[in-house]
C-alpha cells in the first residue's frame, strides 16, 4: 500500500473560510498524538471484542432488504487488495443486496480522475484515499459534506480529532487507522555484524560503516528517493530532526539533512537508483535480503510476512532523532463519500462498517499493520503485543506529525522538497546548493 | 459541390470536438488564471504575463534544453538506426524477415511495458550493468548521474523509433530504380559511395518526412521520462511536456501548465507546417 497518507482539516480553505473557524495545526497534532498515541496504550480490550461485530448503529431507513450498488475508489495493489476486499465484506455481510464495485485507480492519479469526474458531475459513491491531493479535491467539489451523518453515527467519539478532515467546519473525511515510517532492519545482518539500530543520527555512520565493511557486501540502507510526494514523505523525519519546518524552512537545517542522506549515497551505503524508488521498491530492494535497514511504513507489515517469510529475521525500530524535534508525517487512507452519489446514506453505512468498525479495522491491523485510530481499540492485544508495531506506536505518540502539511497547502512546497531531496541523492546537486534551492523554493510556495 | 462538403463534415466535427475545442480552452487557460477551485466557474484574465513569467523560470529552461537535447537523439539516433537496420534487412531471407518481425513487435511494445523493462535492464544490477561487468566497466548509474538519465530515456525513446523508421526505409529502398543502382555497381562505386552519392539522395524525401515526423514525435514525447524518471534526479531529466503535466496535474497551476503546453505546442505546430509544406513539394515534384 504505497503513500499511505494522512489527510487533515481543510486549512487551505483560507480563500473560502475565515481563519478562526479552522481547526489549528496545533489541534490537529494534539489530536492525532492523543488519539493515534493514546490507542496503543490504553485499555477497552472488553469493549471491543464485545463491539467486534461491526457498528453500533446504521442510518435509519437501512436494513438488510437495502438494494442498490456501491462504486467504491481504491488505489490498493494487486498485494494489498485482499484488505480491501476482506473489510467490504463486513458490508456486503450487513446489506446482502447491495452490490459493491471496487474500481481500482492509481494512486498517483485519483485527484486528477476526481476532479475531472466532478466537472462531469460524476464520480464514485465511496473514496478510499490517503493522498496530499485533499484540498484541491474538496476545492473541485470532489467530497460530499457527511456531517449531518457524522453527528448522529454512534461510535464519532471514538475517533480522534486529528483522523477526522473538516472543512469549512464540516466533516468530510475520516481515517479509521493511521500510517508512519520507521526504521526497519534485517535482524541477520546486524547480528552478522553485531551492531544495533541506531538511535540518533550520531549513532548512523558508525553503524552503517561497520554494516558496509562487512566482506558479506551488505548495503546499509533503502529508503525512497524519488522527486514525488513519496520523496518528500520519506525526506521529512531527517529534515525536521534538524529544525526544518515547511513554515521556517532553515536552509541550515535542510542542508545538515542533504549532507547525511548525500554522504551515505556517496559512501556506497544508499544505493543511488534508490532515486527511482518509489516505498513500493524500497520495500522490494530490502526484502531481497541483502540490505541492512530500509525507511518504511507499518503497511509493510502484511507484505513482509509474505514476502520475507522466513528468509531472515526482521524488526522495527522508531528512526533515529536528529537534534531538534524530529516529525513523521501519520498517513493512513480516510473514507470520503463522491459529492455525485445517489445513495449518501449507503456510502456512509459503508464507511461505518468498513474503516470506521472494530471488525475492519482489525483487518487492516492484521493484513496491513494499519495502527487503529479509535480508542476502544487502544489497548488490544494485536497492537501492543505485536513487537513491530511497538516503533510505530511509539513514533505516533512523540513524532506525529500533520499530512498532508497544513491541510494539503502545502503540495507545491512539497514537491520542491522532493525535488532537492531527489538530487541531492544522485549527486545532481551539492547538499548545500539543494538546500539553498529547497529553502528558497518552499518560503516562495507556501502558502498555508 | 455540396455533397462533397457533405463528406468532410464528420471529419471537420471529429477535428473541432477532439483538436480545436481543446486547443482554444488551453489557450484560455494559459491567459487567465485557473485554479483548482474556479476550474470549473469564471477564469480570470491575466493576459500574456502566465506565459512569459513560466518562461522566465529555472524549470523551463532546463526543460526546453532537455526538450532540445531528447528530440536531437531520438531522431539521429532513430533515424540513423532505422537506415541501417532497413538497408542490412534490404534484401530479405529469413533471417531478414524474422528480424522484421522482432523488430514490429518491439515497436508495438506498450511504452509502460517497454519503459518499465528498460528500467530494470538499466539498473546497477540490471543486465547492461551486468554485461559490462564482464567487460570490466561500470557500474555506470544511467537513471541518476550527470546527464545520464535525459540521454538514456531519450536512447531508449529513439530504440522504439528504430523499427517504424525501419519499416518506412526499407520500403523506400526496395521502391529504387534498380537499373540506377546496377549503372553505379557497373561504374565501380564502391557500396559506400553507392550509399552516399545514389541512395541518400533517392531517399531524401522519404527521409525529410520520416525526420519531421520523428520531431513531433520525440518532442510530445512524454511516456518513457513518466516511466522511467519521473522527470528526476531532481528535475534533471524534465522535458517541456513533461512540465506541463507536473504543473498542471501535480501541483495543480493550471495556467503555467497551459502555458508550457502552449509553447510546446506552438513549436509542434510550426514542425507541422514544415511538414505540410514538404508533402505539397513531394506530390508537385
Amino acid at each position: 500500500m504505497s503513500a499511505s497518507k494522512r489527510s487533515s482539516d481543510g486549512s487551505l480553505e483560507r480563500f473560502i473560510t475565515p481563519l478562526e473557524q479552522r481547526v489549528s495545526r496545533r489541534d490537529v497534532l494534539k489530536g492525532a498524538a492523543a488519539g493515534a498515541g493514546v490507542l496503543a496504550f490504553g485499555g477497552g480490550i472488553s469493549s471491543f471484542l464485545a463491539a467486534c461485530g461491526g457498528s453500533s448503529s446504521a442510518p435509519s431507513a437501512l436494513g438488510p432488504d437495502t438494494t442498490g450498488t456501491l462504486t467504491v475508489w481504491h488505489y490498493s495493489s494487486q498485494q494489498d487488495v485482499k484488505t480491501v476486499q476482506d473489510y467490504t465484506a463486513l458490508f456486503t455481510k450487513k446489506y446482502p443486496k447491495v452490490t459493491v464495485n471496487l474500481q481500482y485507480v492509481e494512486f498517483s492519479v485519483t485527484g486528477q480522475r476526481a476532479i475531472a469526474a466532478a466537472a462531469a458531475k460524476q464520480g464514485p459513491d465511496v473514496f478510499i484515499y490517503g493522498g496530499n491531493e485533499v484540498n484541491a479535491m474538496y476545492q473541485a467539489g470532489v467530497f460530499k459534506d457527511i456531517d449531518s451523518n457524522w453527528q448522529v453515527f454512534a461510535d464519532k467519539g471514538q475517533f480522534p480529532d486529528g483522523v477526522i478532515t473538516k472543512f469549512n467546519k464540516h466533516v468530510y473525511g475520516v481515517k479509521g487507522y493511521v500510517n508512519l515510517t520507521g526504521l526497519w532492519y534485517n535482524k541477520n545482518i546486524l547480528d552478522d555484524v553485531g551492531v544495533q539500530p541506531p538511535k540518533t543520527v550520531d549513532d548512523i555512520e558508525d553503524v552503517f560503516a561497520k554494516i558496509k565493511a562487512s566482506p558479506k557486501k551488505y548495503t546499509p540502507i533503502a529508503l525512497t528517493g524519488q522527486p514525488t510526494d513519496q520523496g518528500d514523505w520519506t525526506a521529512y523525519p531527517w529534515l525536521t530532526g534538524y529544525g526544518f519546518t515547511y513554515k521556517n524552512p532553515d536552509q541550515t537545517a535542510i542542508q545538515n539533512a542533504f549532507s547525511l542522506v548525500s554522504g551515505w549515497a556517496r559512501k556506497g551505503y544508499l544505493p543511488k537508483e534508490s532515486v527511482s524508488w518509489g516505498q513500493a521498491e524500497t520495500f522490494t530492494r530490502w526484502a531481497q535480503g541483502d540490505v541492512a535497514f530500509m525507511e518504511n511504513g507499518n503497511w509493510n507489515i502484511g507484505p513482509a510476512q509474505r514476502t520475507v517469510g522466513s528468509k531472515f529475521q526482521y524488526g522495527t525500530a522508531p528512526l533515529p532523532t536528529g537534534p531538534s524535534n524530529q516529525g513523521i508525517f501519520l498517513g493512513g487512507e480516510a473514507l470520503w463519500v463522491g459529492a455525485f452519489t445517489k445513495n449518501p446514506d449507503l456510502a456512509f453505512a459503508y464507511m461505518q462498517e468498513t474503516l470506521l468498525s472494530q471488525a475492519g479495522l482489525l483487518i487492516t491491523l492484521k493484513e496491513s499493520g494499519g495502527i487503529p485510530a479509535r480508542h476502544d481499540m487502544a489497548g488490544l492485544p494485536d497492537v501492543t503485543n505485536n513487537p513491530l508495531l511497538a516503533a510505530y506506536t511509539t513514533e505516533v505518540k512523540d513524532h506525529g506529525a500533520e499530512y498532508p502539511p497544513a491541510g494539503g497547502a502545502a503540495i507545491a512546497a512539497q514537491a520542491v522538497i522532493a525535488q532537492n531531496w531527489s538530487a541531492a541523492i544522485a549527486g545532481q546537486k551539492s547538499p548545500s546548493q539543494a538546500a539553498a534551492d529547497a529553502s528558497s523554493g518552499v518560503k516562495a510556495a507556501y502558502h498555508p | 459541390m455540396g455533397g462533397e462538403s457533405l463528406f468532410l463534415l464528420p471529419a471537420a466535427i471529429f477535428l473541432a470536438t477532439l483538436a480545436l475545442y481543446p486547443f482554444v480552452e488551453l489557450l484560455r487557460m494559459s491567459v487567465s488564471d485557473v485554479t483548482v477551485y474556479d476550474i470549473f466557474k469564471a477564469w480570470p484574465f491575466i493576459g500574456a504575463s502566465g506565459v512569459t513569467s513560466v518562461a522566465s523560470t529555472f524549470d523551463f529552461r532546463e526543460a526546453a534544453v532537455n526538450s532540445v537535447i531528447y528530440v536531437l537523439l531520438v531522431v539521429g539516433v532513430g533515424l540513423g538506426g532505422g537506415l541501417a537496420a532497413a538497408i542490412t534487412l534490404w534484401h530479405g531471407g529469413r533471417m531478414a524477415s524474422f528480424t522484421l518481425a522482432v523488430m514490429v513487435f518491439s515497436w508495438a511494445l506498450p511504452a509502460l511495458i517497454s519503459g518499465i523493462a528498460w528500467r530494470f535492464l538499466l539498473d546497477p544490477r540490471g543486465m547492461v550493468d551486468n554485461l559490462l561487468g564482464q567487460l570490466h566497466v561500470g557500474p555506470i548509474y544511467w537513471l541518476v548521474d550527470g546527464h545520464l538519465p535525459i540521454l538514456s530515456v531519450a536512447l531508449v525513446n529513439a530504440w522504439t523509433v528504430v523499427p517504424f523508421a525501419t519499416l518506412v526505409f526499407r520500403a523506400a529502398l526496395l521502391d529504387l530504380p534498380t537499373e540506377t543502382l546496377a549503372a553505379a555497381e557497373v561504374d565501380g562505386a564502391r557500396p559506400f559511395q553507392a550509399l552516399w552519392f545514389i541512395i541518400l539522395p533517392l531517399l531524401r524525401p522519404c527521409i525529410l518526412v520520416l525526420a519531421v515526423l520523428a520531431l513531433v514525435y520525440a518532442f510530445k514525447s512524454f511516456d518513457f521520462i513518466y516511466i522511467m524518471t519521473f522527470g528526476g534526479p531532481g528535475t534533471s531529466s524534465e522535458t517541456l511536456p513533461f512540465l506541463s503535466y507536473r504543473l498542471a496535474f501535480q501541483l495543480y497551476q493550471y495556467s503555467q501548465g497551459a502555458a508550457v503546453a502552449l509553447i510546446t505546442m506552438a513549436v509542434v505546430l510550426v514542425l507541422a507546417v514544415v511538414y505540410t509544406r514538404m508533402v505539397r513539394g513531394e506530390e508537385r515534384g
